[in-house]
Parts: C-alpha cells; structure tokens; sequence
C-alpha cells in the first residue's frame, strides 16, 4: 500500500536544486499533511544524518599502503600501455583516408574513383565522405 | 599551498606515486567509512572492506577516466564489497549457527528508548540500520546518509529507480518505530 510518505521521497536526503524545492514547497503549500509528513522525514533524516560514522575506529591510511607495497611495484596495465599505440594507429588511418581522398580527387579527377590501392585491397573509391565515416566511429 | 586536486593525485598514482595515492586514502577515507560502517558496523570487517576498497581503487586506476567523481567512484566499490560483504556474513550464522542464533541486526538486541548522548546516538543509529536487510540499507546509506539521488543510487546499485524508491519507502518504514525515540529528542 503506497505510504502518505512515498511521493516525499524522491526529495529526501539530498540538497534541492531550485527547481525541485519550488515544486517540493508548491506540493507542501497544497497539503498540510504532506507538510507534517515532510516535517517528520525530515527529523529521521537528520537522525541518520547525525549517525553517520566519520571515520573508521583506527584509520587503515598505513595498512592500505602497506598492503599495496606488499603487490610489489605498479605495473601500468595492458590497456594503458596500449592505448597511445592505438591512438597513433588513428592518426595514421585518418592521414592514409584523407590522402587517397585527396589522390583521387585530384589526379584522377573523380571524386568517387578507385586508386591502384583500392582496387589491390578490393575496397570502394576513398572519398572524403570515407574521412567523414571514419571521424565518427 | 593548495591541495593538489582529485585528478592530479590520480594521474601522479597511476604513473607510480604512492604519496599521491595516501593523499587520497586521507581525502576519502571518512567517506569509505561512512558507506562501510553504515553498512556493516564499526569493527574489524568494516576496516577490512574499507581497504579492500582503497586497494580495488588503486588496481583500478588505468580504467577511472574521471566520469565520475573519485567520491562517487569509491563510493560505488563501497558499497558494492558491503554488500558481498553482508552477504559472507549471513552465510556465515546460517552455516555454523544454530537457526535461532540471528546474525546482529536480525533481531532486537536492546532498548532503544534509553536516553541518549551523540555517541549513544549514533550506535543507536547503527543499531537500527543492522536490522535491515543488506538490501535496503544499501539505499538508505547511499540516499539518506550519502545524499545520493536516486539515480545515481540506482545506477551504483545496478537497480531500477522504481526499486530504490520502494526499498527505501520500507526501510523508512521500519526505521521510524527503532528511531523513533532518538527523533524524538532531536526535535
């Protein structure tokens, strides 16, 4: 069964954008119950508020250190490690697309023609829309 | 001097700077500690998930891309080893004890009503929160004591927002009649 509390909720426990007290204070105008409801989560709030732990009992700073020495050196992952060479890869595919663009464009005059590269590989003519499709995946 | 901020430390940790990474552990620890023993009491095991998350944060460097906040990022390790963490434990008491020995918070283990001082507060607090399920302390944790919306809690909990709003309708529920003394003498 839906509590009088329920569609206090989606308000409760966090700092109000303007927007949301607006409406927040609109549905409390409207109804006194709902303001004795609110008045209400907000003191359980502010209960559990005032439960929260600062801290652990003793602070673990030394024993996650010590703990993490113990694993030995940091190795940079595998995907760290690879990633700058699959961003020169991009580069490089992107400067490749964009001259043959420009090959075909320009010395054999047809923007959607095929280069002796094209037809070896068995690809389409490299048009600049292909540096276009390739940008946006 | 001011404080490096959050993605300084993390770039300076990932490239092997372990004085960056404690300066986090000191910037976030209270934070972990909050989400950890809001959700399994202070103790041992709370300390024991609490690094565990620092130390999955650290592992976890090459892949945190900034998305999020460090806080939020930690948060959601958090919470999540609290929750496996609860679990362990619930299998633990139905495994080696006997049915009627229910693992601390299940069942009422004093009286609530006592007059109380911050400290007694605050434990009363806790002792309330450990007779909720894992489930829905992880809501109440994330949405009552950590701020978080309920989207973001759904999101950390891999939960629709629909459930987050119901656990936490009947956590709130529960918690009002165990706190209602300690509300009581707040107001």
């Amino acid at each position: 069964m839906p509590h009088d509390r329920d569609p206090l909720l989606p308000f409760a426990g966090r700092n109000l954008p303007d927007a949301e007290a607006a409406e927040l204070e609109r549905l409390l105008e409207d109804h006194p119950d709902r303001r004795a409801e609110w008045e209400r989560l907000q003191a359980l709030s502010a209960t559990l508020q005032a439960g929260r732990a600062d801290g652990f009992a003793s602070p673990i700073r030394s024993r996650v250190m010590t703990a993490l020495r113990g694993d030995g050196p940091r190795a940079p992952g595998i995907a760290a490690a690879l990633r700058p060479m699959f961003v020169r890869l991009e580069v490089a595919a992107l400067v490749a697309i964009a001259g043959l663009a420009v090959h075909n464009l320009v010395v054999m005059g047809d923007p959607y023609a095929a280069s002796w590269i094209e037809r070896l590989l068995g690809v389409p003519g490299t048009t600049l829309e292909s540096l276009l499709l390739f940008g946006a995946m | 001097m001011p404080a490096p901020p959050d993605d300084v430390l993390v770039d300076r940790a990932r490239r092997g700077d372990d004085t960056a990474f404690a300066r986090l552990v000191d910037r976030y620890e209270a934070q972990v500690a909050a989400v950890v023993v809001g959700m399994l009491g202070e103790g041992p095991q709370a300390e024991d998930v609490g690094q565990e998350t620092f130390i999955r944060f650290y592992h976890a460097l090459d892949q945190f891309r900034g998305d999020a906040s460090v806080g939020t990022y930690l948060t959601r390790i958090a919470i999540n080893q609290a929750l496996k963490a609860s679990q362990r434990r619930q299998r633990w008491y139905h495994r080696f004890l006997r049915r009627d020995d229910a693992p601390p918070g299940s069942e009422p283990t004093g009286d609530l009503s006592d007059d109380v001082d911050a400290a007694e507060r605050r434990a009363q607090v806790h002792a309330a929160l450990q007779r909720l399920s894992a489930k829905h302390r992880a809501v109440v944790v994330l949405r009552m004591l950590e701020g978080y919306s309920t989207r973001e809690t759904a999101s950390m909990l891999a939960i629709p927002e629909g459930t987050v709003m119901s656990r936490l309708s009947r956590a709130l529920d529960k918690l009002e009649p165990m706190l209602a003394p300690v509300v009581a003498t707040d107001a």
